[in-house]
Formats: C-alpha cells, sequence, structure tokens
C-alpha cells in the first residue's frame, strides 16, 4: 500500500492565526497509529516547514510537530525514534524564541512517554534550564514548562533523580518570582510531590526562600475570575509546601512567628496554619527551640485580639504545638507545661479579666496530649475546686464548675473524677438554676466513671427532679442529663428514676414531659407509651395532662401513632370519654389537646380505619356534649376524602355546636370541621348542605359560619365561593368582624384545611380571592374604615407577587388606607409589606417614593400603636438604605424634622430606632 | 488616621463591650412612658468611632455608662469622657464627636453638656471651655474638613 501523503502546498499555506494544523496534526496522528504512515514519512514532508529559512514556518512546523506528538498514543513511537526526537527538539529549543516555545509543547508530549531514553529526558531538561529563560515567557508558556518538570518527575523519576541538584537548581530557578496565580496554584500543588521525591541538599535554602517570598499569600480574586482561585486555597496550598519536609522547619518556624507578629490578619491567620500543619513534618526539636516565643506570641493574641474567630485559631494552634513538644524530651514537655500553668493560674479566678481566656489556653493544652492533660488536670482542678468552694455567688460558681468539667472531659478522667463528682452533686442541689443546670450537665458527663454509689445518689436526685417544679432551663438540662444517662444505664433508669408512682397535678405533667423526651430511646418507647395511655384514661386531670403531652410527642415523633394504634389507644379513650358527667366544665386546654391528639392520631390512617374509629365514637352516648364534639372534629377534619363523601359526616351536629355552643373552643373547632367537610363533599352533597347552611346563617355567628364555609369552598376553587366571598363583603360596612375574616380565608398558618388532612387546596386560590376582594373593594367611591381595614388584612396573607403586580389597582386603596385607617393591626401589616418591597427594590414603590414617603412618615407619630409608629420608622430606614442619595434628597428636611418629634416618643424602643433613622439622614449628603 | 502619620497611643488597652440591651416587658406596653435613662444615652455614643483607632470609645473606655448623668425633669444630660492618654491632641475631637452625635439624635428640649473626665487630661479646662462655647462649637461644624472627620466618627454603619 502506498504511504498517504501531505499535502505539501497546503503545509506551506498553513498560518498560526487559523486552526487548519489542529485537523492536519490530526489526520497524521491517526495515520501513524494506524501504521499507514510512519513518524520518519511524516517529519520528511514536514521538512519544508521544518528546514524552511523563515522563523514562521519553522515555528508553525514544530506546532505541527509537537501537536502531532501530542495525539500520538504512548506505544507508538520506539525509543529509538523517541530519542531522535527528543535531540531533534532539543535543537529547536534553541532556535528562535518563538520556535522555542512550540518546541516546548512539544518537548511536554515527548517527557509524557516512557519509551523516552534516559538521556533524551536528561537532554531536554538540561537544555531547558540552560537555554529557556522561564521568567522571560508567557503565563502559558510558563505553564508548560512547570508540566515538562511534573510529567518528567512522574514518568522518569530515576532519570530526573539522577541529575541530582542540576534538577533542583534549575526548578528554583525557573519557579523564582512566578506572579500568576493560576501557575502558582498548580506549583503548589506539584510542588509537594517533588519535595518529598527529591534530596534538596545544601540548596534547601534557596528552596525555602523561593516558596516563602509568597507568604503570606495577598491576593484578591477578581469578581468575574474564570478560575476560581481564592485566597484561602493559594494559601493552603503553599502551606503546604512549606511543611512538606521536615527540612524546612528551622526556617518556617521563624518565619510563622515573625508574620503572627504583624498587623495584618492574613498574616496571622497564615502563620497560625504553618504553626500547625507543620507539627505534621517539622521535628519537635525545632518547635522546642522555639517555644518561648511560640508561646508569647500565641498567648498575646488569644489575651488581646478582639477576633474570635483568631482567637480559637490560636487555641487550635496551641493544641498542636503542644502536642507536637509532648512528642520530645518528656522531662522538657513536662516543664513547659508546668511554666505556663504557674503563669496563668493566677488567672484563675472568675472575676479576673483574663479568666476565659486562661482557662480556654489550659484547656487546649490539656487535649495536647494524654500527659498534658494529666498535668493540667493534677495542677489546676485542685485549683478551681478550692475557688469554687470559697466562691459565694453562685453564677461564679456555675462558670468555675463548667470549666473543671471541661478540664475532666480534656483528658484529666481519673484525676479530677472524685472532686467533679462531689461538686455536681453539690451543685445538683443548689437552689441557683445557673449552678444546677451545670450539676446536671456535668453529672450527665460523669455518668460512666463515677462510682454505682455516686451513681445511684445522682439517679435519685434525678428521680427527684423531674417531678418538681423548676425554671424552664434546667428542665431542659436535666431532661438532656436523664436522656443522656438512659443511653448508657437504661435499666437503671428505668428502676430508679421513672419508677411508677401515684403522681398528679404539675409533678405528673413534669414526668410525663420527662418521658416524652425519652420517646426516641429503643428501650423506653414501649413503657413510655404505656404510660401516657394508662394517664390519658386514668381520670380527667390525668387525662388532660397526659393529652398535653401527647399532642406534643406525636407532632415531633409522628412513629409513635403505631404504638397508639397497636393498642386501641382511640377506642380505650372514647370508652373513658363518654363516660365524664355532663355538665362538669372540662377546661379548654384538656379540649384542644384531645382535638389535636386525635387529628394526628387519624391523620396517617388508612380510610377503613378512619371510618371504622369514626363510626364506633359517633354510635358512642356521650354524656357531655363538649367532650363529643371534640371528639369527633378531631376524626372529622383529617378524614379523607372517599370517607367524607360515603356520607360519614356529623354535619348537623356541627352546626348546631358552631352556633349555639357555650364555648369559644366548641363553637371554633366546629367551624373548622364544617369548612374541612365542605371542602370535601361531593358536588351533588354539597348543594344541599350549603343550602341549610345558608338558612342558618344569621345572627351573632354570621360572619364565623360564612367566613369558614367561604374558605372550605374557596380553597378548593367551588364556584359557590364567591357568592358567599360576596356576602361576606356585603357585610363588611356593619360588621368590623368581616375584615378579620376575609383574613382568616387567606390565613394557611392554623393548618386545619391542609393537604395533610387531604383536603383540597387548590394552587393560586388565595391569588384569585385577593383579586376578587380587592377589585370589590375598589368599587367603592367612599371606602369606610372597615373597608380601608380590610385591604390591610387582606394584604397580610397574599403572596408578595399577587400584591406586585396589581399594586397600581390597589394603589389608591393603599394610601387612603395609610392616611386614614385608624385600625393598627391593617397599618403593620401595609408597612411592613411596603417594607419588603423597599428591601426587595420592587420598582412599584420607587416610582411612587413621594406619594408612600409622605404617609409613612406621618404614621411615625401615630398616637394609638406604638407598632405602628416603630414599623413606619423601620420602613423610613430601609428606603435610606436601599435607595440613592438623589432620590431621599428633596426629603431630607421634611424626614429629619418630624423623626425630630419621635426622638422624643414616650417609648425608648421607637426612640431608638427613630434615633437610628435620624442619624443616617443626617449624613445622607455629609462629606465622608 | 486624620492628623500627623504617628498614633499617639500606640497600645491603647482594650475592654469588653457591654452586651445589647435586652428588651423588658414594660417597653413594650404602649401605656407606660419609658424616661430617658444613663444606658439610652450611653447606646447612643458608645459606638462612635476613636479618630485614632479602628474601635469604639466603648472598648477603649473613652465613654462609661457611669459617667452620664440625667435629669429627666430638668432636660439636662452631662456627659463625662475619659481621654486614654493625658496628653491625647484628639480630645476636643472626641468631645465634638460625642455632643453633634447628642445633637443629631436627642430631642432639641434637653441641655447637653460634654466635658472630659476631671483630673483625666492636661488640658482639661481647656477643651470643656471649647466644647461648652456654642460658637466655637458652631465654627467647627462649619469647618467641612473637620465636619468629615467628626461624621467618619460617628457613622455607626455604612448606608447599604
Amino acid at each position: 500500500m502506498e504511504a498517504p501523503s501531505i499535502d505539501r502546498t497546503r503545509l506551506e499555506a498553513l498560518t498560526r492565526e487559523n486552526d487548519a494544523y489542529l485537523e492536519i496534526s490530526k489526520k497524521i496522528a491517526s495515520d501513524i497509529s494506524s501504521k499507514a504512515l510512519s513518524i520518519q514519512d511524516a517529519v520528511d514532508q514536514m521538512g519544508c516547514l521544518l528546514l524552511s529559512p523563515e522563523h514562521q514556518k519553522r515555528d508553525l512546523g514544530v506546532l505541527l510537530l509537537s501537536d502531532i506528538l501530542h495525539n500520538l498514543p504512548s506505544a507508538c513511537l520506539s525509543p529509538e525514534q523517541a530519542a531522535v526526537l527528543a535531540a531533534f527538539l532539543s535543537e529547536k529549543l534553541k532556535d528562535h524564541h518563538q520556535v522555542a516555545t512550540s518546541a516546548l509543547k512539544g518537548v511536554l508530549a515527548l517527557v509524557g512517554l516512557p519509551n523516552l531514553p534516559p538521556d533524551g529526558t536528561v537532554q531536554l531538561l538540561t537544555i531547558i534550564f540552560n537555554h529557556i529563560s522561564c521568567q522571560q515567557q508567557l503565563q502559558l508558556d510558563r505553564y508548560v514548562i512547570f508540566q515538562i518538570y511534573h510529567s518528567a518527575l512522574t514518568v522518569h523519576t530515576k532519570e530526573v533523580q539522577s541529575m541530582g541538584l542540576d534538577f533542583v537548581y534549575g526548578v528554583i530557578s525557573s519557579i523564582e518570582g512566578e506572579r500568576d496565580p493560576k501557575n502558582l496554584m498548580y506549583l503548589f500543588q506539584w510542588l509537594q510531590a517533588f519535595l518529598q521525591v527529591v534530596d534538596l541538599q545544601h540548596l534547601t535554602e534557596e528552596m525555602f526562600d523561593v516558596l516563602s517570598c509568597y507568604f503570606p499569600v495577598d491576593f484578591k480574586a477578581p469578581p468575574t475570575s474564570p478560575t476560581l482561585i481564592t485566597r484561602e486555597a493559594l494559601a493552603m496550598g503553599l502551606c503546604r509546601c512549606l511543611t512538606s519536609i521536615s527540612a524546612f522547619g528551622p526556617f518556617s518556624i521563624p518565619l510563622a512567628l515573625e508574620k503572627l507578629d504583624s498587623a495584618l490578619k492574613i498574616a496571622k491567620v497564615d502563620a497560625l496554619h504553618l504553626l500547625k500543619f507543620g507539627c505534621l513534618s517539622y521535628e519537635s526539636e525545632v518547635y522546642y527551640q522555639n517555644s518561648i516565643e511560640i508561646w508569647a506570641q500565641l498567648q498575646k493574641e488569644i489575651f488581646a485580639s478582639p477576633d474570635a474567630q483568631l482567637r480559637s485559631q490560636c487555641l487550635d494552634t496551641l493544641t498542636h504545638v503542644m502536642g507536637k513538644l509532648s512528642e520530645g524530651d518528656r522531662k522538657n514537655f513536662e516543664n513547659t507545661v508546668l511554666d505556663i500553668v504557674v503563669t496563668l493560674r493566677g488567672n484563675l479566678l472568675p472575676d479576673s479579666r483574663l479568666f476565659h481566656q486562661s482557662s480556654s489556653i489550659l484547656l487546649s493544652i490539656a487535649k495536647a496530649s494524654d500527659l498534658s492533660g494529666r498535668l493540667v488536670a493534677e495542677r489546676v482542678g485542685p485549683l478551681i475546686e478550692n475557688t469554687l468552694k470559697i466562691t459565694p455567688d453562685p453564677q461564679q460558681k456555675a462558670t468555675l464548675l463548667h470549666t473543671l468539667m471541661e478540664f475532666f472531659q480534656a483528658n484529666g478522667a481519673d484525676s479530677l473524677r472524685d472532686c467533679c463528682s462531689s461538686l455536681c452533686a453539690q451543685a445538683i442541689l443548689s437552689s441557683d438554676p445557673h449552678l444546677a443546670v451545670e450539676g446536671f450537665q456535668g453529672f450527665a458527663s460523669l455518668a460512666g466513671v463515677v462510682s454505682d454509689e455516686a451513681r445511684q445518689g445522682f439517679l435519685l436526685s434525678l428521680h427527684q427532679a423531674v417531678v418538681a417544679p423548676l425554671p424552664a432551663a434546667l428542665k431542659l438540662a436535666i431532661h438532656n442529663s436523664l436522656h443522656k444517662i438512659a443511653e448508657a444505664f437504661p435499666n437503671e433508669v428505668k428502676l430508679r428514676v421513672l419508677r411508677n408512682e401515684t403522681l398528679t397535678g404539675s409533678g405528673l405533667e413534669a414526668y410525663l414531659a420527662a418521658l416524652a423526651e425519652m420517646v426516641d430511646l429503643e428501650n423506653f418507647q414501649a413503657s413510655v407509651m404505656e404510660t401516657f395511655i394508662k394517664y390519658s384514661i386514668q381520670d380527667l386531670d390525668g387525662s388532660a395532662a397526659a393529652l398535653r403531652q401527647l399532642s406534643d410527642l406525636l407532632g415531633k415523633h409522628p412513629e409513635t401513632v403505631a404504638v397508639l394504634v397497636e393498642n386501641d389507644f382511640l377506642g380505650q379513650l372514647v370508652s373513658f370519654l363518654k363516660g365524664l358527667e355532663a355538665l362538669r366544665a372540662l377546661p379548654e386546654g384538656f379540649l384542644r389537646a384531645l382535638n389535636q391528639t386525635l387529628q394526628l392520631i387519624a391523620r396517617h390512617q388508612p380510610a377503613d380505619w378512619q371510618s371504622a374509629n369514626y363510626k364506633a365514637a359517633s354510635g358512642s352516648r356521650f354524656l357531655n356534649e363538649n367532650l363529643q364534639v371534640s371528639t369527633l372534629t378531631g376524626l372529622v377534619i383529617p378524614m379523607t376524602i372517599s370517607v367524607v363523601q360515603d356520607h360519614l359526616h356529623p354535619m348537623d351536629l356541627l352546626l348546631n355546636a358552631a352556633l349555639n355552643s357555650p364555648e369559644e373552643f366548641v363553637r371554633d373547632i366546629s367551624l373548622k370541621a364544617l369548612a374541612s367537610l365542605l371542602n370535601k363533599l361531593k358536588e351533588e352533597d354539597l348543594n344541599g348542605n350549603l343550602a341549610t347552611i345558608r338558612q342558618r346563617c344569621e345572627g351573632n355567628g354570621k360572619i364565623s359560619l360564612a367566613t369558614w364555609v367561604t374558605k372550605g369552598l374557596v380553597t378548593r376553587n367551588h364556584p359557590t365561593g364567591w357568592q358567599w366571598t360576596d356576602l361576606l363583603l356585603d357585610c363588611l360596612a356593619d360588621d368590623s368582624q368581616v375584615g378579620r375574616g376575609l383574613r382568616t380565608v387567606l390565613d394557611e398558618s392554623q393548618r386545619v384545611l391542609s393537604k395533610e388532612n387531604h383536603c383540597q387546596i387548590m394552587p393560586l386560590y388565595r391569588q384569585k380571592f385577593f383579586i376578587h376582594c380587592m377589585n370589590r373593594l375598589n368599587r367603592e367611591q367612599t371606602p369606610t374604615e372597615a373597608h380601608l381595614s380590610a385591604v390591610g388584612l387582606l394584604m397580610e396573607n397574599t403572596p408578595k407577587m399577587a400584591i406586585v403586580n396589581h399594586f397600581p389597582k390597589i394603589f389608591r386603596l393603599v394610601l387612603l388606607c395609610l392616611e386614614k385607617s385608624p385600625d393598627p393591626e391593617a397599618l403593620v401589616v401595609i408597612l411592613q409589606t411596603i417594607t419588603d418591597f423597599v428591601k426587595g427594590g420592587e420598582a412599584i414603590i420607587e416610582d411612587r417614593l413621594e406619594d408612600i414617603l409622605v404617609r409613612v412618615l406621618d404614621l411615625t407619630v401615630f398616637q394609638s400603636s406604638m407598632v405602628v409608629r416603630l414599623c413606619a420608622i423601620t420602613c423610613i430606614h430601609q428606603m435610606t438604605k436601599t435607595y440613592k442619595t438623589y432620590q431621599l434628597l428633596p426629603f431630607k428636611g421634611r424626614v429629619v424634622e418630624q423623626l425630630g418629634i419621635c426622638v422624643d416618643d414616650r417609648k425608648r424602643l421607637v426612640r431608638r430606632k427613630a434615633m437610628e433613622c435620624r442619624a443616617l439622614w443626617f449624613l445622607l449628603d455629609a462629606p465622608l | 488616621m486624620p492628623f500627623g502619620d504617628e498614633l499617639e497611643n500606640q497600645n491603647p488597652t482594650l475592654y469588653v463591650k457591654t452586651a445589647d440591651r435586652s428588651v423588658t416587658e414594660e417597653e413594650y406596653d404602649d401605656s407606660i412612658v419609658d424616661p430617658f435613662d444613663q444606658r439610652e444615652i450611653f447606646d447612643l455614643i458608645r459606638n462612635i468611632n476613636d479618630p485614632e483607632h479602628p474601635l469604639t470609645l466603648e472598648e477603649l473606655h473613652v465613654v462609661q455608662q457611669d459617667l452620664i448623668t440625667i435629669q429627666n425633669e430638668k432636660n439636662y444630660i452631662h456627659v463625662s469622657f475619659t481621654p486614654t492618654i493625658p496628653h491625647c491632641s484628639m480630645a476636643t475631637l472626641i468631645g465634638l464627636s460625642i455632643r453633634v452625635k447628642l445633637l443629631r439624635c436627642l430631642p432639641s428640649r434637653f441641655k447637653v453638656k460634654v466635658e472630659v473626665t476631671p483630673g483625666t487630661h492636661n488640658s482639661e479646662s481647656q477643651v470643656n471651655k471649647q466644647l461648652a462655647d456654642k460658637e466655637r462649637v458652631a465654627a467647627a461644624l462649619e469647618n467641612s474638613h473637620l465636619i468629615k472627620i467628626i461624621n467618619q466618627c460617628i457613622e455607626s454603619r455604612k448606608r447599604g
């Protein structure tokens, strides 16, 4: 077969500017790899370019050859061919500088070939070191040179190592003065491997100097940087390089100390990293030699720096450095630790200004190693213990105990165990809640290491504390301790703390609250739920306490519902409830908890369960009607649509209760259940029911009933919903409650009509309702106060986008509301909405700035509500922050004058906000 | 730095900032009148920046709550401030910053007097005299260079 030839005229027509050479190189490379063309023939045919007297042609030839080498599979070239090409490219490296840079690309491809003979690698690297001045090349060419070094070291490690210090020197000369962040990022990554492989010998200091000139890295990435190189990444790369070999240690530590003393935060941060990561590779001797200086610098930073993040980094570094020192001579280390302890122990008095800093330093040292932990605990423990004993202030005692427990947890287990145990035991008995909290928390950490006797004593205290009436923070600490100990000692906790007792009143409530916290522990779940069931059906007080806790518990741990269902909790509860006397007054909290618990249980049950249990409950004869309504509504509200549509609903009972019950809760929950039913009923059943409701919709309960009927219908987008909405709006002028009703329709916070309760919630129903109401309100030529406050109340729960889109239409009403409405609730909603829009930079406000600002300004002195005054000032404050000076300046005099009245407001909160805002307006156009 | 290149007090002692004032239930009750108190005045001036250091007057203990006197019924407020060093040339500037801040934030009914804490500055009477002289204060505020520095000191946060 005849070898394919390269079109000479095409070759000669090539230019650097177009990419045609890329296609040619691909074609030649594929011909060579398929053995259709030999590399010799290819080079021979490219002779017109490679040997041209014009350097541009030679450059193009070398570029083409380099590209061919890049595209060739590594096995295609024999060692002899590679050697010839290496010799050729070596010559080209000495050629015109443009040709040399193209040759570098070929060299990169060549050094990546394992077939390249050892001499070839050395020859190429030597020529680069001697003839290519890296600093004079463009960024991309320098990048290629660094890639050549990287590739040579990876593929031909032995050959490169045989070059000895020549290679090291060459690399140092090339990288010196590199400033491009992309190249530096690459170098910092590669140099870590380079330093591990080569022996720097007497060039160690030179190498360190070349690297340390970048320390600390001061680089600000341009905001649109495509490479996403950050200062942190560069600093970390450099730090890894500087800490990759132990030989850098004697140079690095003094450098870090010098930079730690600087005023620049980045210098301090980088220095701390260097000290910390150096611990991984440097000799401990180096740290020991500099230990006094390191300690002095770190102590100064921790004591004086106002930056909490920097202080915490210093403490972390201190732990690592002390850990490193502990690897060295034991005696020296002991002396160092003891010196520090002696220096700081004077500060360990709770009213000392440096107490927290000193204790955190000692804590960091204690964490460094077992020995340091023991040494610090032995010296500091007794000191804190004595101070704690003689300190009269319980707050300070709490701080000291907390600190002591931290030392105990930091390796000082044995020496501090007994004193911590006795101090925690005393703290638990303290009447001061802060100290008692520390005591309980401390003992929970100690439980595994103290003697059985001490633990039993603690469990007894816990047993008493669990049922005692205590402040919330202390209760929380007790529950956390109980949970922690129950994980480790479940049987002891069951036996000693949670043993069954006859409890009543607040003791029972507290006991059940503690039990509820244990329900997520596998060992406790069954017994906890059993106890809840027992108390729920025992007597009215017990049931009230148990249901209150149970409704919280089921909300937090829905998985526990299954346990209740398995035990037929509902059946037992209904049997108990139906027997309660008819005339007995039941607390609202009990009815609410009962209803909530039933909703939570029924919500996740299948339709047949819901149907069967509803039938059972509705078939039971309750003596107390309030209980019956609360129970049935608890089952009706979460009913699935299929169960409702099977005619299982107590419509008459609910309607009666909603209109006639003397109990507010019963009326309210009946209305909600009614709305839930109307939302789920079949079309043919709905009209009949609505007709009945319409007939009875009058008198005192008319507005509430119409509100919830509207809500039930509007959420499912039923056409009759608009008739009911109009009914509400027609009453607006006569009844001030209508505005609140309209707000309730849009309010989703109560979650009664929700997808969780299987209701039909159509998308955009709130937007449609808002627009319908606003269109009606807009038709009013002379809106009354009730109309204006309805505008605000409707806006409260409407999605902000809907308001933005319809703002031009409702703008007149909004302004009238701001001007004339005396209703603080409506005004607060409008002011907060405007503030949100201002914050979000909505053009609807910016375009009408004057109209809005002057009206908001008038509300800064709204007499009847401080919340309105606060919201108005907040709104103006937000405008100051959002809008440009030229937009605000026309109003400056007026705003400053008006806020001058607000700064003398009778309420401090209003004054504070007004003062802040007024100061901003003064500075609006002031020279700064 | 406003004047010169060298810091007068190169190593000032730093103090811990007090926590933000907690809001009481009474403060939310619109029917109760909250009188102006020491802490309220202190909150106004504690965040003024020191002209020399990037620190607040509170952190340097230049202003302290205890050194503020307020008489609501007499509409009178007296603020004493303590320069960090007795020969501090910034004392007048700090005093002016406090005065201007209070002038802008307090109701006009209050008469505000700002003075150096007795015995804490070499030219105490001179500084007090300057700060008490309305004409001189007004003249100082006409000086564009001076008002720029004062604004920088009392600017608590930048506009968004």
